[in-house]
């Protein structure tokens, strides 16, 4: 049906507001003053970032900070102890979630799309692509890689890598035999968000016959042997739970919960605390009679291969206990092939999805006496390739940054000298001026 | 053979302490009665005689130079020689000091070489303090002895500092770092002290039945070793056993007081090439008691080597006979070092500390800074001509000594100079110096080059403040994940580059800012130094943001990580992102002339606050050493920079008329 004279105008009118908002849009995110306000802001995140470091350390800070929307940056007084207290009023910034998406848009629509394409802007061009593709590495890297450590004492063999900061509650059916063992992992993210006061949650599996209460759960705590005077906290079999501050090495921190396992038909099956550092796991016995326990460990991943350490070698500066290098001699063992690496400080291996990296050894003066040479390898599993992209981004925003700038300068240098054909001497240039 | 090592490592301090107490006793009052200089060939010789310290080897000049600068704030120091009302200054170098610490160790403990900056940590371990705050005291007033032993201001000394010690650095006070920062320098200079006490005092031994060099005081400890078979041998007799015991409890205490004392440093390169490590005296005789038992023929080497050291030790300082010692140890270690392929590069440092490159750097730019001024100052008259030359003339000079000075580091480190503060406070000074003269002679403008001669001038007093400050050798080795020469030469150096031309852009704005309120109007030359500035920013991005992403690139194959949010590395990033915030700013025209002048100092607190303070929060991966000290000195700079960033604001405001016409005549560039 044919629309109505008013009908039309109606819709022109509605189209040129879209037009125009979407123009508006289009303007404002690929504008100058966008890019200086986002450069501005996100260099007070940063600089608020690195000074909250030194309270509340580095993991926490990368999660407040740069992996939100949002941010209070709280000043720190010595309290009782000489323990940081938080300000009650802080200054509330953006924060890097919105920054960097704004800024990718901003870059893609304003430094790709809008840009004149002149031969004058090649290098400026070039500049920003890259400056995307580090963005976009920056967001993968964020949330597609896993990272952690393998521990490898010399002879021995791993075929897998431990999380530094997360930690799984995971359930054991313990099979009659011996022979097999059915695992189930409360993952770390949910336990994470059960950190409030009186936060509770059920785990419920249709594999299971029971269901798990987590409550209290702390992500660095003790265990400790209940106080007279600590009335008001939750005791089992003496022992209470106690909630600490996180620690600045997110690594140190060792997370406990309290655990209440309840048979389907509502019947109480057991309750403990179940707690990083635990000797023991927790156990149950199912209306079945069969055998589960309930433990909290790091997260581990598995490799497709296993990797053994033939022998660490440590090298000193001449007189002094300081390393001038170390380095592991290892067998990468998959199926039945095997194959000699070194892995040293600055090379290190690069296998498929993995790379190890030479990062620490032991013994250290906290293990215990008799511990025999161990070395620590720090382990990432990324996207194939990810790995090169920073140095690919690194090439060519310094081409484009060269081009661009030597163009301006050889500009410039072209004005001056005609500048300096009118110009007196570089002697009397200064009389003119004073 | 253990149970006599073991033995003779105990009671090692109670005799250190004994045996300095009477030596204290005897000389602990009064001044320096007469000082006999150290003849030159001896100074010498002593100069480039290679040790092995602090992980690498080094001529003994160097060791000398950063021990006194670290008790005594200089490198030389004068003596108030004679007796009181008749008295003359004598200068001695490190070297010379150092000498007559190892050698005249009685003299030695007179000289005032502690330097204390606050009398309450005198007044604190119970001595009387100096009619000056600051003053400089002598191991002798130290270690005075008291009716008490507790009262003794030495013991009072070790005691404080081992309370102090436990309080976190950052939270002692000034007086309490006084105290540990002295009990270290004390203790250490004692070792020196006592370095060559084994060759001067030797050992006392009566066992004529085992052999006849056996019997007396003050025997060689290389005799003692020789026989060490025979009297392992004595031993095995259950008869002599105890008497043996007895005759061997005094060898027993002396020789665990030199294995403690005679390990400061390596003399003697090992037989094995392929041994890095250097043998300290101790290791000598160590390895004399141990390998002495298979006989005296096992352990030649070793008895050579500790010979030597005893000659030179026992000699009578400033002799014929020690100067020949002298030359005979040298000539040992050179022979030693050739099949070794070491020392190569100690002439190239005797040469660095020959140069005295700090102070005639500083010389050069204060001198090229004064002609400038005084060339501004004459106008257009021919004099005016002739000091602005002159003044260029220096400031060149500076930069190729400067140059020199950086050239000659790389060669004694084998690495690019930019791996601690010290470092790249030379290294910055020497690219801001570098601009400014491409500047100078671009621009044909005399303005860049003298500020920047002035902020050069204050980088290297920085630089010499800083290693007045810290005491310790710039040159050591690095750590493991430090030592890789392709990443300092690349992302640590260009990173620094950054810094510099970050620097240099807020240099320039100052120049701007106080051209503006001296009452300048010459819109034409306002409007070259914001060319200047614009040029120098892009500069500033080009090396920062290639620096920073290199340094990711690094991390990313030491750590496995690319980008860590480390202080270090925000640091850089922050420099990045507010030179990119600036240069936006100017080309969308939200800020013109002054604003980018205004901006640009802020630019120059974010490159100190990324260049230095971020060493000082005691967090991340990445430092040169967290030092205490430097967070007062850029919170000064800081607080200066806002004082010149609020009079730029007002000045502006004041001059703006002008400032419409500037602004409007700049936007059309």
């Amino acid at each position: 049906m044919p629309l109505s004279p008013v009908h039309k105008v109606m819709s022109d009118s509605s189209k040129g507001k879209v037009w125009g908002v979407l123009q508006w849009t289009f303007k404002l995110l690929s504008s100058f003053g966008l890019a200086a306000a986002l450069f501005t802001l996100l260099a007070i995140l940063v600089l608020f970032a690195t000074l909250a470091q030194v309270n509340i350390g580095i993991h926490d800070v990368k999660q407040d900070y740069f992996s939100s929307a949002f941010v209070v940056h709280r000043f720190f007084s010595e309290g009782t102890g000489g323990v940081p207290v938080p300000s009650r009023w802080g200054i509330p910034l953006i924060g890097g979630y919105p920054l960097m998406g704004l800024l990718f848009l901003n870059i893609l629509v304003g430094g790709l799309i809008r840009i004149r394409k002149r031969p004058q802007t090649v290098g400026v061009v070039i500049s920003h692509f890259s400056m995307l593709i580090l963005l976009a590495w920056g967001f993968i890297t964020n949330h597609f890689v896993d990272e952690g450590y393998m521990q490898i004492h010399e002879d021995d063999e791993v075929d897998y890598f431990v999380d530094y900061t997360k930690w799984d509650m995971e359930l054991i059916k313990e099979s009659g035999d011996n022979s097999r063992e059915t695992v189930y992992l409360l993952p770390h993210e949910r336990l994470v968000e059960l950190e409030g006061e009186g936060s509770r949650r059920a785990f419920e599996n249709a594999a299971w016959p029971f269901e798990i209460s987590v409550t209290g759960y702390a992500r660095n705590s003790a265990v400790e042997v209940v106080k007279p005077w600590q009335t008001n906290m939750r005791v089992i079999d003496g022992y209470i739970l106690n909630r600490l501050e996180p620690k600045m090495e997110a690594e140190a921190n060792i997370p406990g919960g309290y655990v209440e396992v309840k048979a389907n038909g509502g019947q109480g099956l057991g309750e403990g605390i179940v707690w990083g550092f635990a000797r023991q796991p927790l156990t149950i016995t199912d209306p079945e009679g069969d055998k589960w326990s309930l433990k909290m460990r790091k997260r581990i991943y598995h490799l497709p291969y296993s990797i053994k350490l033939r022998k660490f070698i440590k090298e000193d500066h001449p007189g002094v206990s300081m390393a001038k290098r170390y380095m592991s001699d290892v067998t990468k063992v998959e199926g039945g092939l095997e194959e000699d690496v070194r892995i040293r400080m600055n090379h290190p291996l690069n296998s498929g999805e993995y790379t190890f990296y030479q990062a620490s050894f032991g013994p250290n003066a906290g293990d215990p006496p008799g511990t025999p040479v161990y070395t620590v390898l720090a382990v990432w599993k990324r996207p194939l390739m990810a790995g090169q992209w920073p140095l690919v981004s690194c090439i060519t925003v310094a081409v484009g940054l060269l081009v661009h700038f030597i163009m301006k300068l050889s500009a410039y240098f072209k004005r001056e000298g005609k500048r300096g054909t009118k110009s007196v001497p570089i002697e009397d240039v200064n009389t003119q001026g004073g | 053979m253990n149970r006599i090592i073991t033995k003779l490592t105990r009671d090692i301090f109670i005799l250190l302490g004994s045996l300095h107490v009477s030596l204290g006793v005897a000389l602990a009052e009064g001044e320096i009665p007469s000082y006999q200089p150290w003849d030159e060939e001896i100074v010498e010789a002593f100069k480039s005689l290679p040790i092995q310290q602090g992980g690498r080897i080094k001529p003994m000049q160097a060791y000398a130079q950063v021990k006194l600068l670290r008790y005594n704030a200089k490198r030389s120091m004068k003596l108030e020689v004679g007796k009181p009302g008749s008295t003359r200054t004598v200068k001695i170098t490190a070297t010379e000091w150092l000498l007559d610490v190892m050698f005249r160790p009685e003299l030695a403990r007179k000289f005032p070489i502690f330097i204390v900056n606050d009398s309450d940590a005198i007044i604190d371990i119970g001595m009387e303090e100096h009619a000056k705050r600051r003053s400089r005291y002598s191991h002798d007033e130290i270690f005075r002895p008291a009716a008490a032993p507790e009262d003794n201001p030495r013991t009072r000394l070790s005691e404080k500092s081992s309370k102090y010690s436990k309080i976190d650095e950052s939270d002692r006070t000034g007086k309490q770092n006084q105290v540990v920062h002295l009990a270290g320098n004390v203790g250490e200079f004692e070792y020196i002290n006592h370095l060559f006490d084994f060759a001067r005092e030797g050992v006392s031994i009566n066992l004529p039945e085992v052999s006849a060099d056996l019997v007396g005081e003050h025997l060689p400890v290389s005799v003692f070793l020789r026989n060490v078979a025979a009297i392992r041998k004595a031993s095995q007799d259950p008869s002599k056993i105890d008497d043996l015991g007895v005759a061997l409890d005094m060898v027993n205490k002396q020789m665990g007081l030199y294995l403690q004392t005679a390990r400061l440093f390596g003399f003697t390169p090992p037989r094995d090439v392929n041994e890095a490590t250097w043998l300290l005296p101790s290791d000598l005789m160590e390895a004399g008691i141990r390998g002495g038992v298979a006989g005296a023929e096992k352990i030649a080497f070793e008895l050579g080597a500790l010979e030597r050291l005893e000659i030179l030790g026992s000699a009578e300082p400033n002799s014929s006979g020690f100067k020949e010692a002298l030359a005979a140890l040298r000539k040992s270690t050179e022979r030693s070092m050739e099949p070794r392929g070491e020392g190569k590069r100690i002439g190239v440092e005797l040469l660095l500390y020959r140069g005295k490159f700090a102070g005639n750097v500083q010389a050069c730019l204060l001198l090229g800074f004064l002609l400038m001024m005084g060339a501004l100052l004459a106008g257009q008259s021919r004099i005016g001509l002739w000091l602005r030359r002159l003044g260029v003339t220096f400031g060149i000079f500076a930069l190729a000594l400067l140059a020199t000075w950086l050239t000659l580091r790389c060669i004694v480190m084998q690495r690019p100079p930019v791996a601690n503060l010290y470092e790249t406070v030379i290294f910055i000074v020497t690219i801001v110096l570098l601009l400014s003269v491409v500047f100078h002679f671009f621009t044909r403008r005399p303005i860049v080059l003298p500020a920047a001669l002035l902020a050069c001038s204050f980088g290297v007093f920085l630089s010499m403040l800083y290693d007045g400050m810290k005491g310790e050798d710039t040159m050591d080795p690095l750590v493991a994940v430090l030592n890789s020469n392709f990443w300092l030469a690349t992302h640590v150096t260009i990173v620094t580059m950054g810094y510099a031309a970050g620097l240099l852009a807020a240099i320039i704005a100052h120049v701007y800012i106080f051209a503006k309120i001296f009452g300048c109007r010459d819109r034409e030359l306002l409007r070259d130094i914001t060319r200047m500035v614009y040029a120098v920013m892009c500069f500033t991005l080009l090396f920062s943001l290639v620096g920073t992403i290199l340094g990711g690139i690094w991390a990313n194959v030491s750590w496995g990580r690319f980008w860590g949010w480390d202080p270090k590395e925000n640091g850089a990033l922050l420099i990045v992102l507010a030179t990119l915030a600036i240069l936006h700013a100017r080309m969308g025209g939200h800020i013109r002339q002054d604003g980018v002048h205004l901006c640009a100092l802020v630019l120059g607190m974010i490159v100190a606050f990324s260049w230095w303070y971020v060493n000082v929060m005691g967090v991340g991966l990445h430092s040169y050493g967290f030092t205490s000290g430097i967070k007062r000195a850029v919170w000064k700079f800081w607080q200066i920079e806002l004082v010149v960033l609020a009079i730029g604001f007002v000045s502006r405001k004041w001059c703006w008329n002008s400032w419409r016409g500037l602004g409007r005549a700049s936007s059309g560039q």
